[in-house]
């Protein structure tokens, strides 16, 4: 009888113990699962966030966006070509090849954003919002932020992929191949057309606003080589007297000028935040090796450029610095330094700001033979900088007096390169620079793009390299 | 006699139980009593057998030993022979004569065929058992001297390969049975200890060694199919050290050594990196632009755009010129150190005829061979077992470890940061001679090289690693239990339940402060911040089996049949503090930091089984099997997430046949099959959920939660399956003195958990899915043989080889191929191929001069200048391209090999342990970087021998250049030539060892006394230029398979020396 108490309690264990069915339906402890994300106005805010966020990256406008579109050209370069496997160094000299980590990184991270948009998309449509106006708002935002990120892709790799689902499953992309670059264009115009339709004309903090969207229309349709309809575009950014030139060229940059009345749309940075993750890691990596912690040397003003400055003109002492003792080379003022930690500079990219909006419109203007019109829009920016009046009068001179100006205006800021691709003199005009300054480079057409990724040549073999690579 | 875990002591005793109704049934009226015999029975050692079985052959009288060996009985006039018998020694037959008192000595027994092997959920002897299974004894195990008994195994059984890293002394290390069976999920084997599985990665350093009696590797799918969903890796079976019935009996074993380093790499000294860091500053200036020559000074070449780091430090001269004294600091030296290492080991054990304990205290000491760097252990193992009546047994078993680190961190150079501590192994290719490590007055120097480099010649940007080392504070504590009780009841005769519940409690803090004053990587002391961080992780596991079994004997007919039940459950969670906001340097943790941040993960997972197993054998000829298990998980998607897991298996003992002829050569012959299924479940806990992440936004300065899709979905996710067959022959020599063991096996692996690489613009690098087909097969040759006598000498030998080969049979999607990339080094897995090929540019020679890149009928990489490499065209279409990459062999040996030999002569004792390993190729990070001629690292000799200049111009390896690198010789900085081959011969383990006479010894009351002198890699034979070609990185599944062979961080080899003693009272 004694075995059978035994034999009861233990089988009062094994029931005990039986009953685990629900034990395997776990669910993760300290992470979120999507499937039940994505189900209200705050988690949709969330994830638009998490879009924002993404451009703050390394690949995007944390440090390459704005390196590629500097250091290709001539007025920025790379300190020590060698450094971090080249990545910029190859870009000095049309060197780069498709292992360089520069071309992979903004290929993938312009992805994820882009999948980032299109979950927001693909999911706000069943969400209540409490002000129907705000959802259509952030539609239109992420509108924006998709055709900006096709826009960089386009004008950096030529055709590319075009995804505007939310992915299902990954592996369905085999096979996909890169779409040709007229279809890309015509989805960043339509998605900039909806933008603009949605986003409301004031602009808050960190986001886009109806002007934003027709600016970056406009820049799209002056590379396709469309002035006119960039001038009506631009025309509206201008006449709707949202945005106004900063006073002076020392109200533009740096933390204490944010948000200022010229800025657009920006990329927002903050040093000391979040355990220092929201600052940008250009501020340390564009200034010259040893003088700061993590200084690279990545798109440094030449001195040659520096010589362009005229006597007078503001933007020389505001925008360029120097720090002889440390080291000869000049770097750009526009990316504050900051003292909380290496890549943790406080200073927001700015995408879009009003110099650029006039500066395009003084350019679309000249180019459809409104050239007075156009002179009296470069002269506005001329004279911010202490500059007096342009003598250039005719229609070939005032384009070369808008190119001056965009390259005085913007140095470090990631345009010249994609100015002279939008001019179509690139090819030339590094050349001759090249020839000028004794390097033993030649470039053709095939290097106005960038390699595609090796590492996705590789994974997909639909798709395919770009010629000259 | 089916208890789950079971040792041959027991079964000795069990018998005795079971002998003892028998002896006592005779009635002694029956016979004429004509005297008494009595005596001992002890074992070579002298020390008493209990339970021994004394049989007068010819009458059935006979006894039991008591608790001292002793006996005594009464038999009768016809009584001529006596049997002694004993599990696990050889019968002996004593004529008794007129002799009345015996001193018996039985030897162990020597037909390996004996020997017990244990099973899942129960055991077996060779000549019953149908799978691959390779045990390991205590002594083979504790011959080789380390924290873990995972460094022990390697070389010794065929079919397992051990490697890792050994970064730390008490790290796991990579074990790998029967080649790999899978891409992406882990490949982690099962261990279970004393019948506790224990979770995947968990620490093996927890356990110490010499508490382990024996390991049994399950290595077929058949006997590790009862495992399931687990064992697709292979099951590794730990039993630890149990009482046995007697009196107390104390042992103790202890040892104290020291290692060294006896790999091959080696670093230039100062001289020579002048003479590399002088070519490689004007190589780089010179093609770097047009109208520069080699005389131009620092202030021409800074005008010509130059650069830092065309500079040419001005005390570069006095080192080219070989003026004597100069700074030379060997940083090897430094950093590399001999360290101290001990091992003190207690054991109580003993027990009644009812219950048996042993309860044991370890400590092991090991200093690292990096400098400042430590790891010390206490260990604690208790074992109880007892039987409360006829029906009902219990056991306690417990394992306690707790140990306190100093570890080396991983993170490369100097570069220690938020994520990760320092490595000083690594660091020491980014330190230049020419700098000290101490001031004049002997203070640190922490960066001089950084402070001169940043101001003026951009060399490494490093900072001084041993001050790095001194100065931080890196330390790691662990505290863990783990253990099992279990109940068993035998209702009826043969017929037993088992119940038992079993815990594994782990907790660690780890803590990491860099001070202030130190300089970091690219950060000189002025910039540097104070930072630190601190990790809090506990995980808790427990389980829960009930076993029913019955075996019974029906005339020639043994059946064993068992239904299990088992629930397992872990929760994890880990609390991590970080910062590097601090006022001062005050409080050297994270509570000197201002603001510091929280992060906060938990994990969970459950498996709940069924299994059953039946086992039939005939007449000892015929033997079949078959389990059957059924898993549930927690980890899988949600439409599958059970699994089924069924094997079966026969053995034909043809030795026992009526025709089999008698012979004097073999003595046993058995062929045997067996085919299982099996599982993974490697894949982390919620990869089948779709998970959102973290990426904050910040608006003017304010913090904006923002969250993604940070995985993809798939809800489908399931096992990977194995399904693998096993052909066994086993063949006994000499009366089974000998062992040979073959095996062949297959084994398929479909619905791989593959970490697929996507395309990107999906929005994803890579996803996880069941896709894709791998198979196996090897060959494995084991053969052993133990107690000879050559003379005097009793000699053993053991020797082993093995060799696998995999093929990628399919992937995903019309997928052909997946191209990896690590560290630079790139890999191939392509269908039809084996897994992750070196796959990286051919390299056939140096462009010597401008005219023969010109008349190169290939068209070389775009941007190739004299001095990069010569590129084999693979696909001959005359021009370089990615197409051209080469398929350079894999990690993957051709075969490995492994034999040891034994000889005892009167005192004296000796084994030694060899092993090897041939055709594998590695990559190793340091190796490649030393060897790349980029003026960032320091050279190795290998290198700085062998480089193209004009002084030899006929170096094979491109020319130095520091800061113009060419396109092309980015693209073949991994090349073929950074392939090595990674074979090895190495005398594994050596032990020499002295007992001193017993006579001696009692006098003094010890039982038995024995010194000795052991040695781990006593000799390395290998071309392998890096610290150790075994380092394989393992920082992540796929990194481990898909680019295995790469060697991201590694210890150098070391040579272990120690001298010890064994007592026993």
């Amino acid at each position: 009888m004694k075995i059978l108490k035994y034999i009861c309690s233990l089988a009062i264990t094994l029931i005990a113990f039986s009953s685990c069915e629900d034990n395997l339906d776990l669910v993760p402890i300290t992470e979120k699962a999507a499937n039940s994300f994505y189900s209200s106005e705050p988690e949709i805010e969330s994830a638009i966030a998490g879009v924002y966020a993404q451009l703050q990256n390394g690949g995007l406008y944390g440090l390459d966006l704005i390196g590629v579109g500097e250091i290709s050209a001539e007025d920025s370069f790379e300190e020590i070509a060698a450094n971090d496997g080249g990545r910029f160094g190859q870009l000095d000299d049309f060197s780069t090849n498709a292992g360089n980590n520069l071309v992979g990184d903004i290929w993938r991270e312009s992805y994820e954003g882009i999948q980032r948009v299109n979950v927001v998309l693909n999911r706000i449509t069943d969400i209540e919002f409490e002000d129907n106006n705000l959802k259509a708002t952030r539609i239109g935002e992420m509108k924006f932020i998709r055709g900006l990120l096709y826009y960089n892709l386009v004008r950096l790799y030529g055709d590319v992929p075009l995804v505007l689902e939310e992915t299902v499953n990954p592996s369905d992309f085999f096979g996909q191949g890169r779409a040709a670059a007229s279809s890309v264009y015509s989805q960043i115009e339509a998605d900039l057309n909806d933008a603009i339709q949605d986003l409301p004309t004031a602009k808050s903090s960190g986001r886009p606003a109806k002007g934003a969207a027709q600016a970056l229309l406009a820049d799209a349709q002056m590379t396709q080589g469309n002035y006119s309809a960039a001038v009506s575009n631009l025309a509206t950014v201008v006449n709707s007297n949202v945005y106004s030139l900063a006073a002076s060229t020392s109200e533009i940059f740096g933390v204490e000028n944010e948000g200022n009345s010229e800025v657009i749309f920006e990329i927002q940075f903050a040093s000391g935040v979040g355990g220092n993750t929201e600052g940008s890691p250009a501020a340390s990596q564009f200034r010259p090796s040893g003088t700061t912690a993590n200084a690279k040397g990545h798109n440094l003003p030449s001195t040659e450029f520096v010589g362009l400055y005229e006597d007078g003109d503001t933007r020389k002492d505001n925008y360029v610095g120097l720090d002889a003792a440390a080291n000869p080379f000049y770097f750009s003022l526009k990316y504050e330094v900051s003292p909380t930690g290496v890549n943790d500079g406080g200073s927001d990219y700015y995408v879009i700001r009003y110099t650029d909006v006039i500066l395009k419109y003084a350019e679309a203007l000249n180019e459809t033979g409104s050239t007075s019109d156009a002179i009296q829009y470069l002269n506005q920016v001329r004279n911010r900088a202490g500059l007096a009046n342009t003598s250039a009068t005719s229609q070939a001179e005032v384009r070369a007096a808008i190119e001056m100006e965009r390259r005085l205006e913007f140095i470090g800021e990631g345009h010249r390169w994609f100015d002279l691709k939008r001019y179509g003199t690139a090819v030339e005009t590094m050349n001759q620079w090249f020839a000028a300054n004794s390097k033993n480079v030649v470039i053709s057409a095939e290097n106005l793009f960038l390699p595609v990724p090796q590492s996705q040549i590789d994974t997909d073999p639909a798709i395919s390299q770009n010629a000259g690579y | 006699m089916n208890f789950p875990v079971i040792k041959s002591y027991l079964i000795g005793f069990l018998m005795t139980c079971l002998c003892l109704p028998i002896l006592e049934a005779h009635n002694p009226a029956d016979f004429n009593f004509e005297k008494t015999l009595s005596g001992t029975v002890t074992d070579q050692e002298g020390s008493p057998l209990i339970g021994a079985s004394i049989l007068a052959k010819e009458t059935g009288e006979g006894a039991i030993t008591d608790v001292d060996g002793k006996f005594s009985f009464s038999v009768s006039d016809d009584a001529e022979t006596l049997v002694i018998s004993y599990v696990g020694y050889e019968e002996q037959e004593i004529t008794i004569g007129n002799q009345t008192n015996f001193t018996i000595t039985l030897s162990k027994n020597v037909s390996v065929l004996d020997e017990v092997v244990v099973i899942g959920y129960g055991t077996g002897t060779k000549e019953k058992f149908n799978g691959a299974v390779s045990k390991v004894g205590t002594e083979k195990l504790n011959n080789f001297s380390a924290a873990n008994f995972d460094q022990a195994i390697a070389g010794t059984i065929a079919g397992v390969q051990i490697s890792g890293n050994n970064k730390n002394p008490g790290d796991n290390s990579v074990i790998q049975i029967r080649g790999l069976s899978t891409l992406t999920a882990g490949t982690n084997p099962l261990i279970v200890v004393d019948g506790n599985p224990l979770s995947e990665g968990s620490s093996l350093s927890s356990i110490s060694t010499q508490d382990i009696e024996t390991i049994d590797i399950l290595k077929d799918a058949a006997s590790a199919a009862i495992y399931g969903s687990r064992a697709s890796n292979g099951v590794i079976l730990i039993t630890t050290k149990k009482g046995q019935e007697g009196k107390l009996q104390v042992t103790y074993d202890g040892y104290v050594g020291f290692q060294e380093r006896i790999d091959n790499f080696e670093l230039a000294d100062a001289y020579e990196t002048a003479r590399f860091d002088n070519d490689a500053r004007n190589f780089g200036y010179l093609s770097g632009g047009i109208g520069r020559t080699i005389n131009d000074d620092n202030a021409t070449r800074d005008a010509n755009g130059g650069g830092k780091r065309s500079r040419i430090q001005p005390f570069l001269q006095d080192y080219l010129n070989g003026t004597p004294g100069l700074t030379n600091t060997n940083w090897e030296d430094a950093v590399l150190g001999t360290a101290a290492q001990q091992n003190h080991y207690l054991n109580l054990a003993g027990g009644s005829s009812k219950t048996d304990y042993s309860i044991s205290f370890g400590y092991f000491d090991a200093d690292n061979i990096v400098v400042d760097s430590d790891f010390e252990r206490y260990t604690n193992n208790f074992q109880l077992n007892s039987r409360v009546n006829d029906y009902i047994r219990f056991g306690i078993s417990t394992n306690l470890a707790f140990s306190n680190a100093n570890p080396v961190g991983n993170r490369g150079w100097s570069d220690f940061n938020l994520s990760a501590a320092p490595d000083p192994a690594l660091a020491i290719i980014l330190m230049h001679p020419y700098y000290p490590i101490y001031n004049a007055d002997g203070s640190f120097a922490p960066a001089l090289q950084i402070e001169d480099n940043n101001a003026n010649w951009d060399g490494p940007i490093s900072g001084n690693a041993v001050a790095t080392m001194e100065l931080t504070d890196f330390t790691e504590q662990f505290f863990r239990v783990f253990g099992n009780t279990f109940v068993e009841i035998e209702p009826l005769a043969g017929l037993t339940f088992k119940t038992s519940f079993g815990g594994d409690y782990n907790t660690g803090v780890s803590e990491f402060f860099a001070p202030s004053t130190l300089g970091n990587y690219r950060t000189p002391v002025a910039n540097s911040r104070a930072m630190a961080y601190k990790n809090d992780t506990k995980r808790e596991n427990f389980i829960t089996e009930n076993l029913l079994t019955y075996d019974n004997t029906f005339g020639k007919s043994n059946i064993n049949a068992l239904v299990g039940y088992s629930y397992q459950q872990e929760v994890f969670n880990r609390v991590r503090l970080e910062s590097n906001d601090f006022t001062d340097d005050n409080l050297r943790n994270i509570a000197g930091a201002t603001n510091p941040v929280a992060t906060n993960v938990s994990g969970k997972w459950a498996l709940e089984s069924i299994f059953t197993r039946l086992q039939y054998d005939y007449a000892s000829k015929y033997s079949v099997s078959a389990s059957f298990r059924r898993d549930g998980s927690s980890r899988f998607g949600a439409n599958t997430k059970y699994g089924n897991f069924a094997s079966v298996s026969a053995g034909w003992t043809i030795s026992n046949e009526s025709f089999f002829p008698q012979n004097d050569l073999i003595s046993f012959a058995k062929v045997r099959f067996s085919w299982g299924q099996t599982g993974n479940n490697q894949i982390g806990n919620f990869a089948s959920i779709a998970l959102i992440g973290q990426d904050n936004y910040v608006t003017d300065g304010g913090l904006v939660a923002g969250s993604f899709t940070s995985t993809s979905p798939n809800a489908d996710l399931s096992w990977e399956t194995n399904t693998s067959s096993n052909f066994g022959l086993d063949l006994g020599f000499f009366e089974n003195k000998i062992l040979l063991t073959a095996e062949y096996y297959t084994s398929n692996t479909t619905d791989l958990l593959l970490s697929v690489p996507v395309p990107q613009q999906s929005g994803f690098s890579s996803s996880l899915q069941n896709i894709g087909e791998l198979d196996n097969h090897g060959f494995e040759l084991e053969i052993r043989g133990n107690h000879f006598k050559l003379g005097e000498v009793d000699f053993g030998f053991n020797a082993n080889i093995s060799t696998t080969q995999n093929e990628v049979v399919a992937l995903g999607n019309d997928q052909t191929q997946i191209i990896s990339n690590n560290g630079g080094m790139g890999f191939i897995t392509r269908v039809g191929e084996p897994i992750a090929q070196f796959y990286a540019y051919d390299i056939v020679d140096v462009y010597r001069s401008q005219a023969q890149i010109e008349s190169d009928p290939v068209t070389p990489l775009p941007g190739t200048e004299v001095g990069d490499y010569v590129v084999r065209d693979v696909n001959n279409d005359g021009q370089i391209t990615p197409e051209d990459r080469a398929f350079l062999g894999d990690y993957n040996p051709d075969f490995t090999y492994g034999f040891g030999i034994s000889a005892a002569y009167k005192g004296f004792d000796m084994s030694l342990q060899f092993n090897g390993v041939e055709g594998r190729k590695a990559a190793d990070r340091m190796v490649y970087y030393t060897e790349s001629g980029e003026g960032f690292f320091v050279p190795n000799k290998y290198y700085v021998d062998n480089y193209f200049t004009d002084d030899n111009p006929d170096g094979f390896f491109r020319r130095p250049d520091f800061s113009s690198f060419s396109s092309a010789g980015r693209l073949t900085r991994a090349s073929s030539l950074s392939v090595l081959d990674a074979d090895y011969f190495r005398l594994r383990s050596m032990q020499i060892g002295y007992t001193l006479p017993q006579t001696l010894t009692q006098s003094i009351g010890v039982e038995r006394l024995r010194v000795y002198i052991t040695g781990n890699n006593i000799f390395n034979v290998s071309d392998f230029r890096g610290y150790n070609p075994d380092g394989i990185d393992d920082r992540s599944n796929s990194r481990q398979t898909l680019t295995r062979g790469w060697i991201q961080t590694t210890n150098p080899l070391t040579r272990f020396l120690a001298f010890g003693v064994n007592v026993k009272f």
